[in-house]
């Protein structure tokens, strides 16, 4: 296993190379040292993949210091300190009660699913939503309206019929009143993603400007100013793909579909999606096994899987050289 | 798909052969502390003892171990208070919503937030602070010894210190 001393001397030679004043000649000594064994090599990277992490989170620095400062300064573990935790929790929860703004009511939606979690759920109504992984409504019921506000993820809607009370989906981007129906709802990073698979819905748009009817088999995006045609879908295969969780993809950018995998993971994953741009897939993917779906990628495309840990892992495009 | 030639079902017992030596070695480089190493490898196989199904599907025990001993060492009191206080300094940041992170991008870093939190537990406070200063922050040593008014060898010291001791946490 590693040695602690081969460790420091790695530790050294990172901060080292960090110092304006380290010279070429260091550098090439650096570059002997990490080639002549293995371990060095990857305890370097690892070191490097940590930085990067930090580095990464610089932006919200205040967020990140004040969080690990205060679950480390915490009593340890076999002393009292969950009750000072729950305390601090809800404090916490109280003051994001108080506090405005859409991404908050994620931690509070009515149903929410982790990553990698599937549920099905029957509404008052006898309506049934499919959440996938990672997804999250809040539902408003009552005598005049019945409303899923889908705040993150994907549900898939069986609605039942009820003519006094029309049902609707509604995201930032719009709101979807279904005619009877079957549909997927998607919210994405830049809009919603409607893909029907029964009968009618009358798609508008957030700001109200623009209506469009979307039929079985079509898909459809809405903004905040507008509603279009995307393309047309299998109803079936959307159904199938549901059933066995499924990403089924044709010729999709290969950053769009790392992001939708990586939803269903609990740990994380580091790409560059501009460096990725240009690659393109088509594949049936699992969405519950991610070993899996990444080995069948690494497969049909050239770009490599680095773990760090097994909560961490970065895909690159793979080198030229190689 | 491939149904006919299921592995053979592992046995606590055979996992714990197979990876107990394993799991309070690192435990033990983790948290510096031969006791609590065993505690909570003790207490690793206890959990999965009282959960037998996910032997079944166990394709990286290691993996599996060293989550479930890292979700011991931080446990949930403090998960959730790592994430209350996230959250809360996000939205005294982000008061009115503006340029705050895609809840995305939070749930990534709350996620990180956990490894890190892993990762630096058992550094010593002005070492854990030197680092944060450093990769966080982005300060340079010599603005970091000027801050906690030390020399910048000590500053280097503790950044090595840091370096060493997170390696350990993550080296699976």
């Amino acid at each position: 296993m590693t040695d602690e001393r081969m460790l420091e001397e790695a530790a050294d030679w990172l901060l080292r190379l960090e110092e304006d004043d380290c010279s070429a000649a260091e550098r090439q000594a650096f570059a002997h040292w990490c080639a002549s064994d293995p371990q060095r090599g990857r305890a370097i990277e690892q070191m490097r993949g940590l930085i990067g992490q930090l580095q990464g989170l610089h932006e919200e620095r205040d967020a990140v210091q004040a969080a690990l400062s205060s679950t480390l300064a915490a009593p340890r573990r076999r002393r009292p300190g969950a009750l000072a935790g729950l305390g601090a929790a809800l404090l916490g929860l109280s003051l994001l009660l108080a506090a405005s703004g859409d991404w908050r009511h994620y931690w509070l939606a009515d149903l929410r699913t982790a990553p990698g979690e599937w549920r099905r759920e029957r509404l008052p109504d006898d309506s049934v939503l499919l959440l996938s992984g990672n997804s999250a409504v809040d539902l408003h019921y009552d005598g005049g309206q019945r409303s899923v506000e889908l705040l993150r993820g994907e549900v898939l809607v069986e609605v039942a019929p009820d003519t006094k009370r029309p049902f609707r989906v509604t995201t930032e981007d719009g709101s979807m009143r279904a005619l009877g129906t079957r549909f997927v709802v998607r919210r994405e990073e830049h809009d919603t993603l409607l893909s029907m698979l029964h009968s009618r819905v009358a798609a508008q748009s957030a700001d109200g400007s623009r209506t469009l009817e979307v039929s079985a088999g079509e898909q459809a995006r809405l903004s905040h100013d507008d509603v279009w045609l995307v393309g047309k879908v299998e109803p079936a295969a959307v159904e199938q793909a549901w059933q066995q969780r499924q990403l089924v993809v044709h010729d999709a950018p290969l950053g769009e579909v790392l992001a939708q995998l990586s939803r269903q993971q609990r740990g994380y994953w580091r790409y560059d999606a501009a460096a990725l741009d240009g690659l393109r897939i088509s594949a049936v993917l699992p969405l519950d096994d991610s070993e899996r779906a990444l080995a069948l990628i690494e497969d049909s495309l050239p770009v490599k899987v680095r773990r760090f840990t097994p909560w961490l892992l970065w895909i690159d495009a793979k080198q030229a050289r190689e | 798909m491939h149904k006919p030639a299921d592995p053979p079902r592992r046995t606590v017992h055979e996992l714990y052969l197979d990876h107990h030596g394993w799991l309070f070695g690192w435990l033990r480089r983790k948290l510096g502390c031969p006791q609590n190493a065993a505690d909570i490898s003790h207490d690793t196989f206890m959990r999965i003892l009282s959960a037998p199904d996910c032997l079944a599907d166990m394709r990286q025990p290691r993996a599996y171990l060293s989550t479930t001993a890292r979700r011991l060492v931080i446990d949930e009191a403090r998960r959730k208070r790592l994430e209350a206080v996230y959250l809360e300094e996000l939205a005294r940041l982000h008061e009115h919503n503006e340029g705050s992170p895609s809840p995305e991008r939070i749930n990534a870093t709350l996620e990180l937030l956990e490894i890190l939190a892993f990762a630096l537990e058992g550094l010593g406070e002005k070492a854990r602070q030197a680092f944060l200063m450093r990769y966080l922050g982005n300060l340079s040593q010599g603005e970091i010894a000027e801050r906690m008014a030390i020399s910048e060898r000590m500053v280097r010291r503790y950044l090595v210190q840091a370096l060493v001791h997170c390696n350990q946490a993550m080296d699976v």
